[in-house]
């Protein structure tokens, strides 16, 4: 009897996936934009690794980025949209051995990722960390991640005021909506380490701010994610008067493929990001990644059912970047009012 | 038990080997060098990554080392703003024959971006991005004007992987290639795929589309081009 029950979740896990075969992995028609992965190590007392990024079942490694010492972020990388694979081996450890640590990522067009190793050597595990947030016009986003070995929780502050009392290590913060500017951040521990630094908030910008172990304390990696227009104008631009409107539609002279609510694919479908996550064991090398690669497929199953339901019917906006004009899908944006002069 | 440790291994080859048919086989390649670079091994850390290990480096020992390393620090590097750069000042689209000097665009009284001035002239939207910059720069150009075609009067005959070329007022050039055209309604605009923040360095190129609106004087639709910087 136990064997069946063993064996019902790994089913269940497929049959879904199985069923929801293209969420948001394969679009069709007008191609839509890349997504962004980057890759990080924000694990204290592990050591140097090298880290492997994949199409998802593919063997050939798309990128290997070697000795990426604690603290260390890579650029970002364009991605089509889909499914990959990040394993992390020990630095030098030959590519055909079993990695320590493999997480899937599901990159949706227009959208970044961060996957890192973070926690402490004993339980470290890869975190996908959504990048993308949605910030007004004149405003800037920040979050932070905590990776200090030094203290479990973190109080974080942003000029007077504090903006998270009880960060873990491990953890990364909520988005919140700045007004731009040169901004002063506070990181305190809790027993009394502390940092500070001051971050240039352009209008439009999203930032990461990584709590790291320093030479003294803690020190603060300061990254900016995206950059955007400070103002964003309002709608469409009108830019004709109809001198053309007689013989055929403006614009699309030759091909009208991407009309109105048809353009692109994809709308408002699965958003979800694979999150799983896997410990490192003693076990056989080979029964681990069999562990581990299901345990992904499971996380990453249980979060597209989840995010399947809320979303709504889909926009007709032609839109190849599902939840972004929707709004539905993007990351939570807090707004802390005590950070905002608005 | 027997059972399920027998099974257990062979369903995550099979889905290792793509039994879902989700696996990318049929994804579509990526566009950019760095995402194909493949196994192009980067010989230092990743910027950001000066991190220094202030205990494992001195014992390094032959052979990959897993083990815990107590007090190692982070050095993170002083972040540099990027150079920003000069203003652009011509627009040229190869494909369709369309050179053109850039105005300078600006908000309008109502959060709009005010078109510009001339039907045979593109503009840049000068309080955005500037294009090379990280984020999504936006020129804008007319379709017609009354009596006939404008600058931008077959943009929507782009395609993916067509360029762009934008050069700027210190003489430099930056090179854009076509991601996709796409017509949306004025009425339910992608701002946030317009607009929105992105990682790295954008264009939009925006003209009119659709049907004629006569009782509002305009088209209904916005042909956009999204292209992104061609390494």
């Amino acid at each position: 009897m136990k064997s069946t029950r063993l064996l019902t979740l790994p089913l269940i896990a497929l049959i879904v996936l199985c069923a929801t075969p293209s969420a948001a992995a394969t679009p069709s028609g007008p191609r839509a934009a890349d997504g962004y992965v980057r890759l990080a190590h924000f694990s204290p007392d592990t050591p140097a690794v090298d880290v492997y990024l994949y199409d998802f079942g593919g063997e050939k490694a798309r990128l290997v980025l070697e000795h990426v010492p604690y603290g260390a972020l890579s650029p970002y990388q364009k991605l089509a949209p889909g499914q990959y694979t990040v394993a992390m081996r020990a630095a030098g450890a030959k590519s055909s051995t079993p990695p320590v640590l493999s997480t899937n990522v599901r990159v949706v067009p227009g959208r970044a990722y961060t996957v890192a190793g973070t926690g402490p050597f004993k339980s470290i595990r890869l975190s996908v960390l959504p990048d993308t947030a949605d910030v007004p016009s004149q405003r800037a986003g920040l979050r932070f991640v905590a990776a200090s070995l030094k203290t479990r929780l973190l109080r974080l502050g942003v000029g007077d005021g504090t903006v998270a009392s009880r960060l873990r290590f491990g953890a990364a913060s909520d988005h919140l909506v700045l007004p731009p500017g040169e901004r002063t951040v506070t990181a305190k521990g809790a027993s009394g380490e502390s940092a500070t630094s001051k971050v240039s908030l352009a209008p439009g910008a999203v930032h990461t701010v990584v709590v790291l172990d320093g030479e003294t304390g803690l020190t603060l990696l300061d990254v900016r994610d995206a950059a955007g227009p400070g103002i964003t104008p309002e709608g469409g631009v009108d830019t004709g008067l109809g001198g053309l409107a007689t013989t055929a539609p403006a614009g699309t002279t030759a091909t009208d493929t991407t009309g109105t609510g048809t353009a692109n694919t994809g709308t408002g479908t699965g958003t979800g990001t694979g999150t799983g996550t896997a410990s490192i064991g003693t076990d056989s090398p080979g029964r681990f990644l069999a562990v581990a690669v299901l345990a992904a497929l499971i996380a990453g199953t249980a979060v597209t059912v989840r995010r399947r339901a809320p979303v709504p019917a889909a926009p007709s906006a032609s839109s190849g970047r599902p939840g972004r004009s929707a709004r539905s899908g993007r990351d939570r944006v807090v707004e802390r009012s005590r950070c905002d002069s608005r | 038990m027997k059972v399920s440790g027998a099974l257990v291994p062979l369903l995550c080859a099979w889905l290792l080997t793509g039994g879902c048919g989700n696996a990318p086989a049929d994804a579509p390649a990526p566009q950019t060098t760095p995402a194909t670079r493949a196994v192009s091994a980067s010989p230092t850390a990743p910027p950001g990554g000066s991190a220094t290990t202030s205990s494992s480096r001195g014992t390094t020992t032959p052979g990959p080392v897993w083990s815990a390393v107590p007090g190692q620090v982070a050095v993170p590097p002083t972040p540099s703003p990027g150079a920003r750069h000069a203003e652009p000042a011509l627009v040229t689209i190869p494909a369709l024959g369309v050179r053109s000097d850039l105005e300078r665009l600006t908000i309008g009284p109502n959060g709009e971006l005010t078109p510009p001035r001339a039907f045979d002239r593109a503009g840049w939207y000068a309080a955005g991005v500037r294009p090379g910059n990280t984020g999504p720069a936006v020129i804008a150009g007319h379709v017609d004007s009354e009596s006939g075609p404008a600058v931008f009067a077959e943009l929507g005959r782009l395609r993916k992987g067509d360029e762009i070329h934008v050069g700027r007022t210190d003489g430099t050039r930056v090179l854009f290639e076509v991601d996709a055209v796409r017509t949306a309604a004025k009425a339910d605009f992608p701002t946030g795929d317009v607009y929105g923040a992105t990682p790295d360095a954008q264009l939009r190129l925006i003209t009119c589309g659709g049907r004629f609106d006569d009782e509002r004087g305009h088209y209904t639709d916005n042909v956009i081009v999204f292209a992104s910087l061609k390494p």
